[in-house]
């Protein structure tokens, strides 16, 4: 999983220089952008189950692991826009699908609740590990922002688990749903534990002390005894090359027809105030 | 005898005691009371949808996290209304299940704003503006209400609208300071709106069950006096932000105080709560069927668990 | 557009939340949920979006004992004077130690003394 020569993942987004061409800071803007990338998509995608939830109560809860999602999104943007001299909004609303650089799993449309819970979960017992990463960032403001933001996704990764664990060891048809939903998941998985162009760099610069191998071998070690206590295999990931990489801009249709949705209105006037 | 009980009970309203779940009350106020608070409830529930539409297209950050806040609000609110009226329904053989059934059954209506279409970003904020301001002022009026539990949860549901209001005002004061494309947008969505929220209060004349709801102090004010107090605030408002309102008839006498107004369609708006056929009625009634009957196998499975825990 | 034929009907758990380790729990409301570990998990959402918290209890509403509101009397115990037993029925003291030329010690002024050193 390891890359050789960085290929450019990033390119201009209107408005805002990428001035310093340095290799820590290019490693560091892709890093952020993942990061919330990540979020954003999750937490857009999660949001679309308000008032669809199987119960008014659980409507409640998973709306704000969605709020906080975004919330993260907005702590990422706004930490990578003060470095480049731009506007979260800007970073969040303005750059097109090829410029993204989110995991594809996360792009996919909901759904029914158990690929909901399938990807929940497995997504964030991904960002647990990444975050537990990111505590020994050589980059101090993102160190200290995983410390809060890892707080608040503890609640997230327990709710997430008792679920996929409730269904799991429950009723026929839960069980077919679930399984059929991580198989849909595992298609989509694979980019998810990549890093982009720019990991030697961000080890190099112990900007995270941990490979793509090594969080993904941690994630793994985390959710193996879930998966088993379901009574379900946990594949290997698949070797995934850049163009089908959304660590290098390369993503579904789903995120397109995303994108218009989530920008319609940013675009009518980008220069509004709303 | 009955009729002592009932005698009784009316002598603790009439002398202002509250009334709690496990008491003793006349059948009719215990059916007054339901029908008032499922009603709240679903309202509260199906008031979701036309706000929902909105979170995936906020324009910023800030309003994409306020808005899915303010939704969830709202759900729960729906939430802590609905567990009142389970408490309520119980020795009627009601629980959540039915109280949800209810809405795609037919069996209870939800105020007309959920029934209506709402095409732009203005209307989301003219939603947490106008239709909040409105929902919160009904529910201002039921603080005083003779059902206790009501009232501990009107407080709750107050203090969350508190910012609803504030989320509603800032998008609306951003638009109206913004482009003209911006104003024109909030002048559509107040055209739209405003002779939806005439009606939101009901007749000026009200009905038996009003009546008796007022003999039970389950409420306090009429429907117009609410009205009243609705022009009262936000029209001078509205026309502060240099926007005007689609009724000509808007005018305040100097010395009653009164706003005349222009009354609304009480036919066609009447009709779309009684059938359910307003523009968004059955796309919003089949988003909750979905949610509810499309997901009942989650709710199996739950259960399934508990059992073999 | 027929109901259900075996619906299903999670329990009712009353909700109690204890905002700080110096203060007992109360109660805020209830929800249904499936389970007391998934009760505990919503109650936290359902009931504290915007407060902070050290603790929640989730009991089943069916184990909850309740005295009847309607009976006034049953919990009528400050009909008579009791001030025999409040600080209120001893309001005499202070001029009683005035004759001694003292003042009347109160509670918080033992408790204050803790506060400074020596």
């Amino acid at each position: 999983m390891e890359s050789a020569n960085p290929a450019p993942a990033v390119t201009h987004d209107a408005g805002g220089a990428w001035v310093n061409r340095d290799s820590r800071k290019r490693a560091l803007e892709s890093l952020l952008l993942q990061l919330a990338d990540d979020d954003l998509v999750f937490g857009h995608r999660s949001s679309e189950w308000l008032g669809l939830a199987p119960d008014l109560e659980e409507d409640i809860a998973f709306s704000s692991i969605s709020q906080d999602e975004v919330g993260h999104a907005t702590f990422y943007y706004s930490l990578l826009a003060s470095l480049t001299g731009t506007d979260a909004d800007m970073l969040a609303f303005g750059r097109d699908a090829s410029e993204r650089l989110n995991a594809r799993l996360l792009e996919q449309e909901n759904r029914d609740w158990a690929y909901t819970i399938a990807r929940a979960f497995v997504y964030n017992a991904f960002e647990q590990v990444r975050l537990e990463a990111l505590l020994q960032s050589s980059f101090e403001p993102l160190k200290q922002g995983a410390e809060k933001i890892l707080r608040e996704e503890h609640y997230h990764l327990v709710h997430m688990q008792t679920w996929f664990q409730n269904l799991g060891c429950s009723t026929a048809e839960a069980k077919r749903r679930l399984t059929e939903g991580l198989e849909q998941v595992e298609r989509d998985w694979n980019d998810m534990f990549h890093l982009g162009p720019w990991e030697a760099t961000l080890l190099e610069e112990k900007i995270l002390p941990w490979s793509a191998t090594e969080l993904h071998r941690r994630w793994r070690a985390k959710v193996k005894p879930v998966f088993a206590s379901v009574g379900t295999p946990l594949p290997e990931p698949a070797m995934v090359d850049e163009a089908r990489s959304g660590r290098c801009g390369g993503h579904t249709p789903s995120l397109r027809q995303l994108l218009v949705t989530m920008t319609e209105v940013y675009r009518s006037d980008t220069t509004a105030q709303w | 005898m009955s009729g002592d009980l009932e005698e009784k009970f009316m002598r603790r309203i009439e002398r202002g005691e509250k009334i709690e779940s496990t008491d003793w009350m006349p059948e009719e106020y215990r059916k007054l009371l339901l029908k008032q608070i499922h009603m709240h409830g679903i309202s509260e529930v199906m008031g979701a949808y036309p706000e929902k539409e909105w979170v995936p297209k906020a324009p910023n950050l800030r309003r994409k996290l306020a808005l899915i806040a303010k939704v969830q609000d709202e759900i729960g609110h729906g939430q802590l209304l609905l567990r009142l009226a389970e408490d309520l329904a119980r020795p009627l053989g009601k629980r959540r299940e039915e109280l949800i059934t209810d809405v795609f059954m037919n069996r209870v209506k939800f105020h007309n704003v959920f029934h209506m279409e709402a095409p732009t970003w203005a209307d989301a904020g003219i939603i947490g503006f106008l239709v909040d301001g409105g929902a919160i002022i009904t529910q201002a009026s039921l603080l005083e209400t003779s059902y206790a539990p009501y009232a501990r949860v009107l407080q709750r549901i107050c203090a969350e609208e508190s910012f609803h209001m504030q989320h509603g005002e800032s998008i609306v004061l951003a638009l109206a300071q913004g482009t003209d494309a911006q104003r024109e947008m909030l002048q559509g969505a107040i055209n739209r709106w405003w002779s939806a929220m005439m009606f939101f209060f009901g007749p000026k004349a009200m009905s038996g069950a009003a009546q008796r709801m007022m003999e039970y102090r389950i409420r306090s004010k009429t429907n117009e006096q609410l009205r009243q107090k609705f022009i009262n605030r936000y029209v001078p408002r509205v026309w502060a932000l240099g926007m005007t309102l689609p009724d000509a008839k808007l005018k305040q006498d100097l010395e009653t105080k009164e706003w005349s107004y222009t009354e609304p369609d009480w036919e066609w708006f009447g009709n779309m709560v009684r059938n359910n056929c307003g523009p968004k009625s059955q796309e919003r009634i089949a988003l909750r069927r979905e949610a509810h009957e499309g997901q009942a196998w989650v709710r199996e499975a739950m259960m399934a668990v508990a059992v073999t825990a | 557009m027929e109901a259900q034929t075996n619906p299903v009907h999670y329990d009712v758990y009353e909700v109690f939340i204890q905002r700080d380790s110096l203060v007992q729990h109360q109660h805020v409301g209830s929800l249904v949920a499936p389970s007391p570990d998934l009760a505990l998990q919503l109650a936290r959402e359902n009931f504290l979006r915007r407060d902070v918290a050290v603790s929640i209890w989730v009991v089943k509403q069916d184990h909850i004992h309740a005295t009847a509101t309607e009976d006034a009397d049953i919990l009528a115990n400050q009909v008579l004077d009791k001030s025999y037993r409040n600080v209120s029925g001893y309001s005499d003291n202070a001029k009683k130690w005035k004759g001694f030329k003292e003042r009347a010690i109160t509670i918080d002024d033992l408790v204050n003394d803790m506060k400074s050193d020596g």
